[in-house]
């Protein structure tokens, strides 16, 4: 058995592709698109690694929630890894995003996230990345 | 004595700066102003203004709110917001505030203070034109982003072998319908520029709205499978005839509310189109099932670049571009285009937006 990615990004199709790259490697993936199942999965985090899209809508969730996440506009997923870390201290998150915003960025570092990039990013790249993460490399 | 000759001086600095240093509490209620705060708004002395509330001076006191609102959302402190000042004769003028929250030991908000500085209206105009403009950019690299990475993740997985023969397809189909994502978002920057220039020219001719209608649908129908949203086109419009329009105005005002309703409706819900034949003009709208769209926005979200902050939580990707073509089809055909947005089966978070095009025939 591989290890386990959970990847949370809102496009299915995008996802799809990285999971496709990912199980070559020898992972198991799970995916998912919404705030709302990301909600439902934080307490079964059975996972070895996350990569996550910090701009999430939230048109599933709760109104409070809602509201909050109408407050971090594009950084919904800034929240999302402050729930993992609380959760799963050691659990490695390897952000991929389009925020430049460097007080954003330095959160993200400051929460515990291993890894920040950018898109456009190619599956080689990161499966490569997956794998430094993991201490494989 | 040092202490004393200290504070002595600090005060006769608070005193003769040029710049307007002011304290409020909570409730802003002004509690402490030096001599140039009292002038810019016109009074003789500090203890005039002193005990005044700051929202009053506002143009619009409701922007004091929102200023403290985005000085908590910032960690405490803003350097730089504007906002519309006035005096006590009346006199408008506009402010840029360096401002910061001020706390108790305990850590609770008494009072805001900080500095106020006059500056021009055309500053003004020029900074929000460099906002509008920075903000695009973060919007459409994002756009642009997220189909690239899909096209390179795909085209790399059937490259190296990763796709299956059963996946090629569905691979290959979606290379496509991301491509058809960049080609409609570079369309709409290249005629979004050519409105904002001037250049944006009316040539009207025949149109079978129909055959428009029922084309860009199936353009769309793969964007709204991602969010298992239904579109459908009321029959009666095939009954229309062409219409006098300018085709290609006509056909991106349509896919750009074909887009917004998909991008903002929620998951299993519907997009509706209807139309309607008046004795003179005829009115086509478009249905979705999404978050409410406030009065005070409907002006506000045909201007260039603008997105609200609900817009942005439900659909992160967003240019603010797209209603701006639709705009200019209404100016371009003496059309109008009406907005609403009322409450969806009690469900307090839904809303049924309906966009209304009404044009000649």
């Amino acid at each position: 058995m591989g290890q386990k990615i959970l990847i949370i990004e809102d496009e299915k199709a995008l996802a799809e592709e990285w999971a496709k790259g990912l199980q070559y490697a020898g992972y198991e993936t799970k995916i998912v698109t919404t705030l709302n199942e990301v909600m439902n999965i934080l307490n079964q985090l059975d996972f070895d690694l996350v990569l996550l899209d910090i701009m999430l809508p939230s048109y599933d969730v709760s109104d409070r929630i809602k509201q909050n996440s109408i407050k971090w506009g594009r950084i919904a997923g800034l929240w999302i890894a402050k729930q993992i870390k609380e959760r799963e201290p050691s659990m490695p998150i390897f952000v991929v995003s389009l925020v430049t915003d460097q007080k954003i960025l330095d959160e993200l570092k400051q929460v515990g996230v291993v890894k920040v990039v950018s898109k456009p990013i190619s599956v080689k790249e990161l499966i490569d990345i997956v794998e430094s993460c993991l201490g494989k490399v | 004595m040092k202490l004393a000759k200290e504070t002595n001086k600090s005060e006769d600095f608070f005193r003769r700066i040029h710049v307007s240093l002011y304290q409020t509490d909570q409730d802003d209620i002004i509690t402490l102003a030096n001599p140039a705060m009292a002038k810019m708004f016109g009074y003789d002395s500090p203890e005039n203004i002193i005990g005044k509330d700051l929202k009053d001076f506002y143009v619009e006191p409701e922007r004091r709110k929102e200023f403290k609102e985005i000085l908590r959302q910032q960690g405490g402190s803003v350097i730089g917001y504007l906002a519309r000042m006035r005096m006590n004769t009346g006199e408008y003028f506009y402010v840029s505030a360096d401002s910061k929250i001020i706390k108790d030991v305990k850590g609770n908000e008494i009072g805001v203070e900080g500095v106020l500085r006059r500056v021009k209206k055309e500053d003004i105009e020029l900074r929000r034109m460099v906002d509008d403009r920075d903000t695009f950019m973060m919007n459409i690299s994002h756009e642009l982003r997220t189909p690239m990475t899909t096209i390179l993740a795909a085209a790399e997985n059937l490259q190296e072998g990763r796709t299956t023969d059963v996946e090629k397809p569905k691979a290959l189909n979606k290379i496509v319908i991301e491509l058809q994502r960049l080609h409609l978002m570079t369309e709409r920057l290249w005629r979004a520029e050519m409105i904002a220039k001037g250049l944006s020219v009316c040539q009207p001719s025949n149109v079978d709205i129909w055959e428009k209608l029922s084309s860009s649908r199936k353009m769309m129908i793969p964007l709204a499978e991602r969010k298992s949203i239904k579109i459908t086109i009321n029959d009666e419009i095939k009954k229309w005839g062409p219409i006098k329009l300018d085709r290609e105005m006509f056909t991106h005002a349509i896919l750009n509310l074909f887009d917004n309703a998909i991008k903002y409706s929620y998951p299993n819900t519907y997009v509706k189109v209807d139309g309607n034949r008046h004795w003179l003009d005829v009115v086509l709208s478009f249905q979705n099932v999404g978050p409410l769209i406030s009065s005070d926005e409907h002006d506000k979200i045909f201007e260039r670049f603008y997105r609200s902050k609900k817009a942005v939580a439900m659909a992160p990707s967003g240019s603010g571009i797209g209603l701006v073509l639709v705009k200019d089809f209404v100016e371009k055909h003496e059309a109008k285009i009406e907005v609403k947005s009322v409450p969806y089966k009690e469900k307090n978070h839904r809303h049924l937006n309906t966009f209304s095009l009404i044009f000649p025939k």
